[in-house]
């Protein structure tokens, strides 16, 4: 032993017993005994144990969000609403906002009551708005609602994990914990979009979901424009000897509109003496599918509850109006957060699909009506 | 001399550590090799060492990754591209997002042909994403 370091005085120790070939044995059997128990005993508390760890730095991440998003509605409001007192309490309380869904015991006139509940739920959003942030201008309140909404979203998801984060910490439930870890990778991906929808409303950027929109302000641009309905606009002009009328939300505010509404009153107005109608709508790609892909079939193509659904429905079939549908596929993060280049270039070419439908599905003096359902956000 | 923020210093120990391993490591498989001595003593030192390094590096890159993960990503960059509404003008402009920006609303005149300017689209630039 020439070469004298500390580490060979640890090791001389070692070296000695794995000399002697009856204590190696025992040494090897000891560990294959200790490794045997481990696996035996502790494979599912290790397992459980690194879950909760996974869960629970996806859980700072998420406070971590949902309490920068809050941040960002209060310096929003603050910058526009220029109340002369502190929101940060009343939109705290806020934040635990919540809407019950009618039952669904008795199906009877449900859409009416879901329909009133909405109404209630957004004439609650608008005077909270305006109470907090007094000198808001009229047209920017719907970005602070849907400032507002991208918050409540990201509290709702936080406090959701934390929920089960701590059940299962308390419990030491496997299939809690198993549960959360399973359904993180969706959650968080849920989370970055409302954080990134955060910054979109904030600054009034399109978001992906205002592509219907989008198609619809394209069609209607240097035409007269009248508004039908509240919060709704429209447009009638000829086009190759057919009238049309374009139905969007009234821009450039975060506005849905009342779509439904409007489609009704234009049908009424004609007296149901209408071809066609034609709807653009941003839906849901499937992973794998080319975001900025236009599909084409039949039937009302308008998302959230369904309660404006049923009611366009309702009209088409008693006036027996055939329904067309576009439309132009993306992700839930796309469709929430700042349009992406192929999403402004599928504006383009359902701009184009539409005039071909109305070229080869109608004639020459049919009235036919086209509507971009969206919102509307960042597009007059 | 540039400040190193806490993570760099991280990502440093991590990637001084793996380098130290990968000598002791090498340096072990030499040993072995050039006195044919399963039990030798210089070869177990330096593995135990090179073990210990990779474990060290491990933990420290694990760290990094974390606080890496805690940081909120950087915004992407949102672009807003204005056209001319004279057809035959093939005027184009792109620019940075303002607030107050949205598609189809008219900013100024044409320095081409003096038509009305107008924003034609606004969407985010498609940066590598950095996670
Ligand atoms: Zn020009």
């Amino acid at each position: 032993m020439s070469h004298k370091t500390l580490m060979n005085l640890v090791f001389t120790n070692v070296h000695n017993i794995f000399n002697d070939s009856t204590s190696l044995y025992l040494l090897q059997l000891t560990f294959f005994l200790i490794y045997a128990f481990i696996l035996a005993f502790f494979n599912q508390r290790l397992q459980t144990y690194l879950w909760l760890r996974e869960a629970e730095s996806s859980l700072k991440r998420l406070q971590i969000l949902a309490s920068k998003s809050k941040e960002i509605v209060i310096k929003k409001i603050n910058e526009v609403g220029k109340p002369n007192f502190d929101p940060s309490p009343s939109i705290e309380s806020f934040l635990d906002f919540f809407v019950i869904e009618p039952t669904s015991l008795d199906p009877y006139g449900i859409v009416n009551k879901f329909r009133h509940i909405l109404d209630v739920r957004s004439e609650r959003f608008e005077s909270f708005i305006k109470q907090i942030a007094p000198n808001v201008p009229q047209n920017y309140i719907p970005n602070l609602e849907g400032l507002m909404e991208t918050a409540i979203g990201l509290n709702e998801l936080y406090r959701l994990v934390r929920h089960y984060f701590i059940l299962g910490k308390k419990t030491k439930n496997m299939l809690f914990i198993m549960q959360l870890q399973m359904n993180l990778p969706l959650i968080m991906r849920y989370a970055e979009a409302y954080f990134s929808a955060t910054h979109a409303f904030s600054s009034g950027k399109p978001i992906g979901d205002g592509v219907g929109a989008l198609v619809a302000s394209k069609l209607m641009r240097g035409k007269q424009v009248k508004r039908i309905t509240n919060k709704t606009i429209f447009s009638e002009f000829e086009y190759k000897d057919r009238k049309l009328i374009v139905i969007k939300a009234e821009g450039p505010g975060a506005e849905i509109g009342e779509i439904d509404d409007a489609i009704e009153r234009i049908i009424n107005m004609y007296g149901g003496r209408v071809s066609r109608i034609i709807m653009i709508d941003a839906a849901l790609k499937l992973e794998g599918e080319k975001t900025g892909q236009i599909a084409e079939g039949v039937g009302v193509a308008i998302g959230g509850t369904g309660v404006e659904k049923f009611k366009i429905e309702e009209i088409a079939t008693k006036y027996k109006i055939p329904l067309d549908a576009l439309i132009i596929k993306m992700s839930l993060e796309e469709a929430i957060t700042t349009m992406k280049k192929d999403v402004i270039e599928a504006a383009d070419d359902a701009v184009k699909r539409v005039l071909n439908i109305i070229d080869t599905r109608t004639s020459q003096g049919d009235i036919v009506v086209i509507v971009g359902v969206g919102n509307t956000m960042g597009i007059l | 001399m540039v400040k190193l923020s806490k993570n760099n210093v991280l990502l440093l120990l991590s990637i001084l550590f793996s380098i130290l391993s990968i000598i002791f490591l090498f340096m072990a498989v030499i040993n072995v090799q050039s006195t044919y001595d399963l039990v030798n003593l210089y070869s177990i030192d330096f593995l135990a060492a090179g073990v210990l390094c990779m474990i060290l590096s491990m933990f420290f890159s694990y760290r990094h990754r974390r606080l890496l993960s805690l940081k909120i990503l950087k915004q992407s960059q949102t672009v807003t591209r204005i056209r001319c509404d004279n057809d035959n003008c093939n005027y184009k402009e792109e620019r940075f997002f303002q607030e107050g920006d949205y598609i189809f609303r008219e900013v100024g005149k044409c320095p081409k042909c003096n038509g009305n300017l107008y924003i034609d689209a606004i969407y985010d630039l498609e940066l590598k994403a950095k996670k």
